[in-house]
């Protein structure tokens, strides 16, 4: 094996002011050599970014490492004065982020945000044409197009993979023997993770980096690790080479990490029978922005002509990537937005264009249920008036909405006891039952999910896809599933639909699109779709 | 989109603000008790006569006459005259704006020059004696009234310690030394309330800018703390600040009034109060369009200097 260039040994992190002696995370194991990749996986609390951040030292207030030891070729960090962390950060370990809009400083030009790190790095002064020069080498290195004129750009000008490309250069700008990525390609599209997990995994060949790779998705794993080290609930429970661990896990947690990947492999083939239908949608045509007094001013087609039917009791799956429409789409059907033009025919009336006054009684039929679980539940509420005040809306006694609250959290699997307590005591996955939960209150004929699990750890993730097939099969509930991973749509859904640039492209039964893609843009989704060779 | 361009199109827009100050500065005077007329004829003055000086002043017209009349003078830059006086009252404006203007440019100086830093050390040091400590003294500027600190002033740095005048004003003229000598104690009084706004929202933008994510970045590229804070972290907090200074600088005229009572210093603030007491409609009117124009002209630029701030915003 070649040399290691970061070794993690017994790394115990503990809270600052702590009597009793709480660990964070318990004697961990990393070694990290060069020209490889080490992946540490878990699920979100798994400890595996606190890791990554004290090899920064940049934990957290309030958490400080109290055992084990941290080496960088080496010399012994936990013991690094504060000016040398500070000296070694962006110089000898690079570090780039999940979210890399909100990484960057949105005041400060890409040039500026690169040049600092040379300036900070150095004690001479250098001339501005060299530093010039080196930032450009530096984001050609990483295959961004026009990088002279990039180099002025603010990062709200970029799209989501330029700015990654961006942080990675910055990240790699002063040569450092390690990277640390903290879940770099989560927040990206599947066609933009591809491509940057194939720089990355070149930069670890060009350059003969070690990289420390933080990720919750088995399928990145698959695609780019060498090495790979599970951890849960703050302790390291697997850890070997890539093939072993994926091909023969030794603990069951692994196994089921590996197994909630989505594989897009529908469970059961059953062909479901013509239903009713409940919804028509068509020519349904969506426009941003006005037209300026003069007729100029930038318009946005966000959805083009969109025309489906969704029957009693089908899931319809709408694929795209960001951009592409398909929220706006779920907005327009729920009215919670007004579409420009087009027939939204729910239950034989158009709703498309019709007042709120006029769309009241329909909208019990239309609930939705949205990507974030933390967010979309009023923090100051209790559960029970959260979902209360659901059924009360649709004109239930105080008494009857009680019963029927209960009724409702036995059927998403939650307690019936938890009402008086509130959002912030639950974890992200029972969040999203108690919002499915709410969302069922009115007794709707239709649930649109808008990316409903995607902010959810795989193996909670696997439980909501099982809880809405459930549902359908229970209830004979229709739904509209929105997402931008097409595995996912492929384990739920009845039929598909993919979406670009505000078209729907292709749409089918999900069998079909699966066997047989047709268009060019839904084959590039196939092929980027992370873990495709190792998993299956 | 050019500055320039900018500019002359938010300047078109604001006229119609302007007419409207106008409008509501008119018949805000004609509707408060009390007779200019009666007050410059004294006690003793015969109907026949108090009749033409209304007539002279042309305060018998119809009220649409009178302010037509007054507007389409306005638009031509002419602020009329005097009812007191009989001076042009652009001449008494002229002749009082610089203390007024001396005052509010020290004071806003003063304040953004120590509320900013005291804002981003009690932010940066959050929790610590430096936090409780500004914190607590903004409390105090906050519930102290002005006139209430001037005299504290004065009893402090003049009469016990003899460092500064209790009253009047030097003009520039006099050397910038007497200038800046004379001023002290004023800027000082008007400061404390905005020296306290401003550390607040800057603790609070800033605290706020503190958890994103790009200050880690900024950590994890290492770069020195001061850096981080100071151009990472306060740039982005810039918009809130420059507002709330904004802000201040409108407020501060009206703090003027009461601080040039204090200090007896010859500026807008007393010609206003002199002006209101003799019910010089023509002076008041000009102060109040003025003023007008300074919130307008104030307003504007904290607009175009948010696109200064945050390329995110553009200047429309």
């Amino acid at each position: 094996m070649s040399e290691a260039v970061l070794e993690v040994a017994g790394l115990t992190v503990g809270l600052t002011h702590d009597a009793d002696g709480r660990r964070i995370v318990r004697d961990i194991n990393v070694t990290v050599p060069r020209g490889q990749i080490v992946c540490v996986v878990g699920e979100s609390g798994s400890g595996k970014s606190v890791t990554a951040f004290s090899v920064m030292a940049l934990l957290p207030q309030g958490l400080k490492p109290v055992a084990g030891s941290i080496k960088l070729l080496g010399e012994e960090l936990i013991a690094a004065t504060d000016d040398r962390m500070r000296e070694l950060r962006g110089s000898r370990i690079g570090m780039i982020f999940q979210e890399p809009m909100t990484a960057l400083n949105p005041v400060m030009t890409v040039r500026e945000q690169l040049a600092e790190l040379i300036e900070w790095h150095s004690e001479k002064r250098h001339p501005k044409a060299e530093v010039d020069k080196r930032v450009l080498a530096a984001l050609e290195d990483m295959l961004l197009p026009n990088a002279a004129q990039m180099m002025h750009a603010y990062p709200h000008q970029l799209s989501g993979g330029q700015r990654q490309r961006v942080m990675i250069a910055m990240a790699m700008l002063l040569e450092p023997i390690l990277l640390i990525a903290d879940e770099p390609t989560t927040a990206l599209d599947v066609t933009t993770q591809k491509q940057i997990l194939v720089l990355i995994k070149d930069l670890v060949k060009r350059k003969n980096i070690g990289v420390l790779f933080i990720t919750h998705d088995f399928g990145v794993v698959a695609d780019i690790a060498d090495q790979v080290v599970v951890m849960q609930k703050g302790v390291v429970v697997e850890s070997g080479s890539a093939d072993t661990v994926l091909k023969n896990p030794a603990q069951p947690y692994t196994r089921l990490l590996i197994d909630s990947v989505p594989k897009g492999i529908r469970k059961s083939a059953e062909i479901r029978e013509p239903s009713p239908t409940l919804l028509e949608v068509k020519a349904l045509k969506m426009t941003y922005g006005h037209r300026g007094f003069l007729g100029r001013g930038r318009v946005t087609q966000a959805v083009k002509e969109a025309a489906f039917t969704l029957g009693r009791g089908e899931i319809l799956g709408v694929v795209g990537e960001s951009g592409s429409g398909k929220s706006t789409l779920a907005r327009c059907v729920s009215r919670l937005m007004k579409p420009t033009s087009g027939e939204i025919s729910l239950l034989g009336t158009d709703i498309a264009r019709v007042s709120n006054e006029t769309l009241r009684p329909h909208r019990r039929y239309v609930q939705v249920v949205f990507q974030d679980p933390y967010r979309s539940l009023n923090p100051r509420l209790s559960v029970g008036q959260s979902l209360i005040e659901g059924v009360v809306n649709f004109g239930a006694t105080p008494e009857a909405a009680r019963a029927k609250v209960a009724t409702l959290l036995e059927l998403v699997g939650m307690d019936t006891q938890i009402l008086d307590r509130f959002p912030h005591e639950f974890s992200g996955g029972q969040r999203q039952r108690i919002c499915i939960a709410r969302a069922l209150a009115s007794e709707p004929q239709i649930l649109i999910a808008d990316e409903a699990v995607s902010a959810l750890d795989v193996t909670v993730q696997a439980q909501v896809l099982r809880l809405f097939a459930d549902l359908r099969s229970r209830l004979g509930l229709a739904m509209l599933f929105i997402t931008h991973d097409l595995r996912v749509a492929g384990e739920l859904c009845d039929r598909i639909m993919v979406m670009k640039s505000g078209e729907i492209v292709e749409s089918g039964p999900t069998a079909d699109i699966f066997d047989n893609p047709q268009h060019p843009y839904t084959k590039a989704l196939f092929s980027a779709a992370p873990g495709r060779e190792r998993l299956q | 989109m050019a500055v320039a361009g900018v500019l002359l199109k938010r300047s078109v827009s604001v006229v119609p603000v302007l007419a409207v100050v106008a409008l509501i500065a008119f018949l805000l005077l004609r509707f408060s008790s009390g007779d200019p007329v009666a007050q410059l004829a004294g006690d003793n003055a015969d109907p026949a006569a108090i009749a033409a000086i209304r007539a002279r002043l042309g305060l018998d017209q119809p009220l649409p006459v009178q302010f037509l009349h007054w507007l389409w003078r306005l638009l031509q830059g002419d602020l009329g005259t005097s009812i007191v006086s009989n001076q042009p009252v652009s001449t008494q404006i002229v002749q009082r704006v610089g203390p007024t203007l001396a005052v509010s440019l020290t004071t806003i100086i003063f304040s953004v020059l120590v509320g900013v830093p005291i804002g981003v050390l009690a932010a940066w040091r959050r929790g610590g004696w430096l936090d409780r400590f500004a914190m607590w003294t903004s409390v105090t500027g906050f519930a102290v009234p002005t006139f209430a600190i001037g005299y504290f002033w004065i009893y402090l740095l003049s009469m016990q310690l003899g460092l500064f005048p209790v009253q009047g004003y030097a003009s520039l003229s006099e050397g910038i030394g007497r200038f800046l000598w004379h001023l002290t104690l004023p800027t000082l009084t008007l400061s404390l309330v905005y020296v306290a706004l401003i550390a607040r929202v800057t603790r609070t933008s800033l605290l706020e800018v503190l958890n994103e994510d790009f200050v880690r970045t900024a950590r994890a590229k290492g770069l020195p703390e001061r850096i981080v804070v100071f151009k990472h972290a306060l740039r982005n907090a810039a918009v809130p600040i420059v507002s709330i200074i904004g802000i201040g600088v409108a407020l501060l005229i009206g703090g003027v009034v009461v601080t040039e009572s204090v200090f007896n210093l010859p500026g807008l603030g007393r010609l206003t109060v002199d002006s209101v007491l003799a019910r010089d409609y023509p002076v008041i009117q000009g102060i109040i369009m003025v003023f007008g124009g300074a919130y307008v002209a104030i307003n504007l630029l904290v607009d175009i200097s948010y696109s200064f701030f945050d390329p995110r915003i553009s200047a429309q």
